[in-house]
């Protein structure tokens, strides 16, 4: 097997250069993005050094519970994000999207790392974190995309979705043809980037364990496994975002409540 | 008039604006009977609307009744109830594809399944307004304003209603159109001898003559009916 180059500061300073490039680009064009860059690249460095820190942490330290708050935190960033991606909002968004994320990614993983990957013990840092990580990332995508579509297409529709009441359509019947829209958004990505998986870009995951000198094969493997990870995450957490939707505007009278969504 | 003859009855409907709590229809009654043609006059902004969609239940009342044929409308029943009492907006909205296929989805909705398309009825009714049978072949994105709003209500005609609330179906037409729509409802009603009834709101003092039997007033989200 190759030996592992270690990366030393100094390799990471000359490595950084690179991003002088860009500055470059930005003052000739006059993108007036210089700003942005500095303060993108240092939030980079920055944050993915502490998360070393912490991860070097968590997997010397090996509780469940130190692995279980990680987690944790990371679902209720990814919560938070696929809300905030959002024109449109509702009372309650914020615990719907919350939940939906929750909810998809922690089954999902549950399954993935306890079934089919058979960790033991469970709670293996090495395993879960990474996995739970692009798990979170997916559903999150899912999410968000799902939750801004069903939200203009109600906006939209607003007329439609009154006329098939009007004409004695359920509430569920009035509200199937956006969901199915809003779904169908959120589950794209995903579907995209297996087809084209490997033929246009390598994934990180593999690509890193290539990297690490493990064997492509069982890179692959790991890999494959992820993605069918990802895109359950990612259609469940849709699903069930839409599915929140439809029970805060959508009452048991069936009426559709369309006063409470409003633009942010 | 005799009991039998009351389709709807509505007690005491309150609607309160859900986002800033302004009283937008304040204890509302009325009757409609079998063959009532009501016109609903009043400003703009005075409740009509919201009044209208009440009767519909498209918005829930925050209080009040409705009892329809002698009977109160549960929760369970109002997909039903609002194919009997059919809110008719100013906008007509269709959905893409044919005429036809406009005319055609709503059997495939839950309420209907026992119904089927029946292109004899929908001919009759063509033929009413002088419409060719070529026009079901016609594109719902091609039509003009005054044929987009005939489809509409062909649509819910032809699911056989009791009571047509009329939100302003002609404002946005000519007179011509709009005189078109006035005739089909007018066959319509004589069509089921005057045993069905309409709501209709209107801001044309020559319509509100032309299709009125009886005027109620809507003032302030007050309204008065003159007969409850």
């Amino acid at each position: 097997m190759p030996a592992y180059i270690e990366i030393s500061y100094l390799d990471m300073a000359v490595a950084s250069l690179l991003v002088l490039a860009n500055g470059l680009i930005s003052v000739v064009l006059k993108l007036k993005l210089e700003k942005s860059l500095l303060v993108s690249a240092v939030r980079m460095v920055v944050q993915l050094l502490l998360i070393g820190t912490i991860l070097k942490w968590v997997f010397s330290v090996d509780k469940w519970y130190v692995v279980m708050f990680i987690i944790g935190i990371m679902t209720f960033i990814a919560g938070m994000a696929a809300y905030n991606r959002n024109r449109f909002q509702y009372g309650g968004m914020r615990i719907d999207t919350l939940v939906s994320v929750w909810v998809s990614s922690w089954l999902v993983a549950i399954l993935g790392l306890v079934v089919v990957l058979q960790v033991q013990p469970w709670y293996t840092p090495q395993y879960v974190i990474p996995i739970m990580g692009m798990i979170l990332g997916n559903t999150l995508t899912g999410v968000s995309l799902g939750l801004d579509r069903i939200t203009h297409e109600l906006v939209q529709k607003r007329e439609q979705v009154e006329m098939l009441l009007s004409l004695g359509a359920t509430r569920w019947e009035a509200y199937k043809e956006p969901a199915q829209n809003a779904v169908m958004a959120g589950m794209m990505p995903t579907i995209n980037s297996m087809m084209v998986i490997g033929l246009v870009s390598l994934p990180g995951m593999m690509t890193g364990q290539i990297l690490a000198g493990q064997d492509p094969e069982q890179a692959i493997r790991y890999q494959i496994i992820v993605m069918f990870f990802l895109s359950a995450a990612s259609s469940m957490g849709c699903v069930l975002v839409v599915a929140f939707v439809f029970k805060r505007l959508f009452s048991k009278s069936h009426t559709f409540m369309y006063w409470k969504l409003q633009e942010k | 008039m005799s009991n039998e003859a009351v389709l709807l009855k509505a007690d005491n409907l309150s609607r309160i604006d859900p986002v800033n709590k302004s009283v937008l229809v304040k204890s509302a009654s009325c009757i409609i009977h079998r063959g009532d043609r009501v016109v609903l006059s009043g400003s703009s902004g005075s409740g009509k609307s919201v009044f209208c969609r009440l009767l519909a239940l498209l918005d829930q009342p925050d209080q009040g009744s409705i009892v329809f044929n002698g009977q109160s409308v549960k929760q369970e029943d109002i997909p039903y109830y609002r194919s009997k009492v059919a809110y008719i907006r100013q906008r007509p909205v269709l959905l893409r594809g044919t005429v036809q296929e406009n005319l055609m989805f709503p059997f495939a909705l839950h309420i209907n399944r026992a119904h089927r398309f029946n292109p004899e009825k929908i001919a009759r009714f063509l033929s009413l307004i002088d419409k060719p049978d070529s026009f079901l072949k016609k594109n719902a994105a091609d039509l003009s304003g005054g044929e987009r709003q005939l489809v509409c209500l062909l649509r819910v005609l032809q699911l056989d209603p009791d009571i047509l609330l009329l939100d302003e179906p002609t404002s946005a037409l000519d007179k011509d159109m709009a005189m078109q729509v006035e005739l089909l409802i007018n066959k319509w009603m004589h069509l089921h001898d005057e045993t069905r009834a309409y709501v209709w709101i209107s801001h044309d003092e020559q319509q509100k003559k032309r299709v009125g039997q009886q005027v109620w007033y809507m003032s302030a989200g007050v309204l008065t009916t003159g007969a409850v």
